[in-house]
């Protein structure tokens, strides 16, 4: 999107500073990022503006479906096979409820991942070289998404009034 | 119909449940059902070395045991084969169904889907499990005396006394060629046909008229490691002289 | 000053010794981020000549194995020791001990990151990586062991026309999904908190290799809402992993314990089984470290308080596998059950004593004083212990695997067994194997995690137990 800006700040707090004047400013909690190399718990609580992850309920959903599945692959195929081994049942559910317990974890494990990379976002256009470096050697860099031409202006004056060097 | 008819009828459709009953007291110790069992079934030669690091394979063996000492020794000799047990505990473990329990009650080894993990025999209480390590050899003329109706097992796979399956095939078709139900002496594994005292008996154990179906009921009957609950088909009769 | 255990000695560091206040996080300090950096991506940044040798060395006596294994396939298991009765022996021994050493990487990582113990930071992908090498080693000798190996996919359920069907009441299968979800889940859960840490080298690099890192990091950014979904991810994964990996190795335990025979059919196998590996995961974890925190100059990263802290889970678990191990034989030796008496009699004053005797000796005598002496639980006495208990659990597989099996009910068949040459390469080998993967991993990704030891650095995050453990003034910051 053009009207992206693209802000490197020295230290994560004043780059803080400038989310919280931005969204104080009007822009939406979604189109101002602050990215760096390590979690930021104050930014992120504030950031987020409580959105709640459902990370947890696909992991959930996950095992339940990998339950079903471990179910129905051993009940269901051990008795088309019907062979009797040693006298145990066809279908013997203390030896299959194993199966079904590690199908319920994978289920969960590979639903937690799925979801995961979806909610973060992950796969989008790549940064600039000179952002990932500043990142790298720690420093904080805001990215705003501005609606429109005039914004960002508004968005580049905020940022530079509180220390960034603006790309 | 008659109800004498209907009786042969359902004997006809009722699958045979195969037992196999050993004398103790008339079992000499002699081993003729070891080499029987060898030449009929194909079992591979060891060789010297290779019995020597306990690999030589033994359908059935003649167990032996010291009891006392001098002068009050004892010799206490049984053989010991698959007991094909109706609650085999070889079955469950195996991973790819290559043993199971047929419905005329043998415990099946099928070759050719066994992939050698060695469970089964890790889980059978007789040892009487028996695994091949090597390609098969049989140095000539012996290779010549191969039994073209029995497999022969390569390396890798796990085998065992199957009670001359071989032999239980061929005796059904003749009887259902002959339109009856399987009777005494239509089956009669190698082991038991070799035996010079008549110590072991097979036959159908679902028939209340036959050999092993009488004999099985006699009070000298033992089955061997009963308390595991393994429910063997093989019943021992023993000695006169334990009692 | 007193002597801070968390980032390099240091006065700029960012943050630590200020206001715990998060408003006034600082990163100002350049040295700091950029000495974190540098420490720590010199292994994958930079080629030393140790390292190329590691490789080598470990790569040939991996091609031994390989070549070992290719002539059993090409002769048969014959060239192993086994034999009627003792159809199990290192094969099995190996699996059981590999998959053990997996255990280490979910305790440490995922219990230490649920209760919110900060001293895990630098540990965790230490922990991880050995793990999933661990595992893919272990994973092998199901199918090594095979008598035809070349159909080890027959235990998989896939759709066929040739009736085959894997038995889902076999022990075995269980291992085969147990072992799988395991892997899968540990591969994820070393790959989550990888994917900050490869936006690190990814920024640290040009070229093709950018644009690898580039794909693998999955295009991470570092906004604040990735940050939040990982750490809830990898939480969510911490919780599932953990009885994940209980059961796998307590599924393992059972393809003893569902089988009858004597010694081998007992309920303790479950607990027993995961202790123990537990037990043997911390000793390869503290090796591990020790080796990397030397040929890495990881010294201000890698503490002895790692060590210390470890030290003690070890001995934790040493004292719990002593519990079950005396449990165990107490019980056999009380029952006096004649086919179980004649099992221990064979460990404990047969044939197998002076093997049976070295593994307490290996688990338990030696390392129990060396753990509990703070004196003594310097990383030096650490590897020492650990050493030893490696050792020892392994010779502890194989004293529950073969003497029951020499000692079958009927006793005309008691056999006994010798290993081949064959097996002992298989068992270099594996070692070999493991050393390769493991300088290769440290090779391509950092192996303490950047970005969660640079977190760790500030205040504690939300639900984190504040574990900022000062040395007592006796205990040296400098360890050796």
């Amino acid at each position: 999107m053009a009207n992206r800006v693209l802000a490197i700040f020295t230290t994560a707090a004043d780059a803080m500073g400038a989310t919280e004047e931005l969204r104080r400013q009007g822009f939406a909690s979604g189109s101002v990022a602050l990215l760096s190399s390590e979690p930021i718990h104050g930014e992120i609580e504030k950031g987020l503006d409580g959105k709640r992850s459902r990370i947890g309920i696909f992991a959930i959903a996950g095992g339940v479906i990998g339950a079903m599945a471990a179910v129905g692959l051993t009940a269901v195929t051990s008795r088309s096979m019907n062979l009797v081994t040693g006298g145990m049942p066809i279908v013997a559910p203390w030896a299959f409820g194993i199966i079904v317990f590690e199908m319920t974890a994978l289920g969960a494990i590979v639903s937690t991942l799925g979801r995961m990379v979806f909610e973060a976002r992950l796969f989008r256009r790549a940064l600039p070289e000179e952002c990932d470096s500043a990142i790298a050697d720690g420093k904080a860099v805001v990215v705003v998404d501005a609606g429109d031409e005039d914004r960002v202006g508004a968005a580049q004056e905020v940022l530079t009034r509180r220390g960034a060097e603006v790309l | 119909m008659s109800e004498t008819t209907t009786a042969t009828e359902a004997k006809q459709t009722q699958k045979p449940q195969w037992g196999m009953v050993i004398d103790l007291d008339r079992c000499t110790g002699c081993e003729a059902c070891v080499v029987a069992c060898h030449a009929e079934n194909n079992i591979r030669i060891a060789g010297p070395e290779e019995s020597a690091r306990s690999r030589s394979i033994n359908w059935i063996r003649v167990e032996r045991y010291f009891e006392g000492e001098f002068p009050d020794v004892r010799v206490r000799f049984m053989p010991v084969l698959c007991q094909q047990c109706d609650e085999a505990p070889c079955e469950p473990v195996c991973p790819v169904y290559a043993t199971y329990h047929t419905e005329e009650g043998l415990n099946a080894q099928v070759y050719n889907r066994c992939v050698g993990t060695r469970y089964c025999a890790n889980n059978c209480p007789y040892t009487v499990r028996f695994f091949n390590f090597f390609d098969p050899v049989w140095p000539d003329p012996l290779s010549k005396s191969l039994n073209p109706e029995v497999s022969v097992r390569t390396t890798g796979v796990m085998e065992k006394c199957t009670f001359c399956i071989q032999r239980i095939r061929k005796g059904e078709e003749k009887a259902k060629d002959a339109g009856r139900p399987v009777s005494d002496g239509d089956v009669v594994p190698a082991c038991v046909q070799s035996c010079p005292t008549k110590a072991m008996s097979f036959g159908n154990m679902a028939d209340p008229t036959s050999e092993v179906a009488r004999l099985s009921r006699s009070s000298r009957g033992t089955k061997l490691l009963e308390d595991l609950g393994t429910k063997p088909r093989v019943t021992y009769l023993s000695r006169r002289d334990d009692t | 000053m007193a002597p801070d255990w968390f980032g390099p000695q240091t006065q700029t560091i960012g943050g630590y010794g200020k206001s715990m206040n998060s408003q006034e996080l600082t990163f100002s300090d350049q040295p700091s981020d950029a000495a974190i950096n540098g420490d720590l991506l010199r292994p994958v940044m930079k080629t030393g000549r140790g390292w190329i040798i590691t490789v080598v060395v470990s790569g040939l006596v991996f091609l031994a194995g390989i070549l070992a294994f290719a002539y059993q396939v090409s002769r048969g298991i014959g060239v192993w020791g086994l034999n009627r009765p003792v159809y199990w022996a290192f094969d099995i021994t190996n699996f059981v001990f590999w998959i053990g050493i997996s255990h280490a990487g979910t305790l440490i990582s995922a219990i230490l990151r649920v209760t919110g113990a900060e001293w895990r930071r630098p540990v965790t992908r230490c922990a991880e990586a050995i793990t999933v090498f661990a595992l893919m080693i272990g994973a092998m000798f199901p199918i090594v062991h095979l008598g035809k190996p070349w159909l080890f996919y027959w235990l998989a359920p896939y759709p066929n026309e040739r009736g085959l069907w894997p038995n889902y009441r076999s022990p075995l299968l269980w291992d085969f999904f147990a072992i799988n979800a395991y892997l899968l889940g540990s591969v994820i859960y070393l790959y989550l908190p990888l994917i900050p840490d490869l936006a690190l080298v990814r920024a640290r690099s040009r070229g093709l290799r950018r644009k690898i890192y580039g794909l693998l990091s999955l295009g991470w950014q570092g906004t604040q809402l990735q940050w939040a979904r990982l750490e809830k991810a990898v939480q969510i994964m911490a919780v599932i992993i953990i009885p994940v990996a209980v059961s796998v190795h307590t599924i393992v335990s059972w393809d003893f314990a569902m089988a009858i025979q004597p010694m081998w059919h007992s309920t303790i196998f479950g607990p027993y089984f995961v202790a123990g590996a537990i037990f043997s995961g911390i000793a390869a974890l503290i090796l591990a470290m020790a080796i990397i925190r030397k040929v890495f100059h990881l010294e201000e990263y890698l503490r002895p308080l790692h060590f210390n802290n470890l030290g003690l889970l070890l001995l934790t678990m040493s004292m719990i596998w002593f519990y079950f191990t005396f449990a165990e034989y107490l019980t056999t030796w009380y029952g006096n059950e004649p086919s179980e008496k004649a099992i221990f009699q064979s460990k404990v004053s047969g044939p197998y004593s002076p093997m049976f005797w070295g593994m307490v000796v290996c688990c338990f005598a030696i390392p129990m004083p060396i753990l509990a002496f703070k004196r003594l639980r310097t990383i030096a006495g650490t590897v020492i212990a650990s050493i030893c208990i490696v050792a020892g659990m392994w010779m502890e597989r194989f004293l529950i695997i073969v003497p029951t099996l020499a000692h079958p009910r009927l006793s005309f068949n008691w056999g006994s067994y010798k290993p081949t040459w064959v097996e002992v390469v298989l068992l270099v080998g594996t070692f070999g194997y493991f050393v390769l993967l493991y300088a290769v991993f440290t090779k391509l990704f950092p192996i303490v995690a950047v970005w969660e030891y640079k977190e760790g650095r500030g205040p504690a995050p939300p639900g984190a137990t504040q574990h900022k453990l000062k040395l007592p003034k006796t205990a040296t910051a400098t360890g050796d």
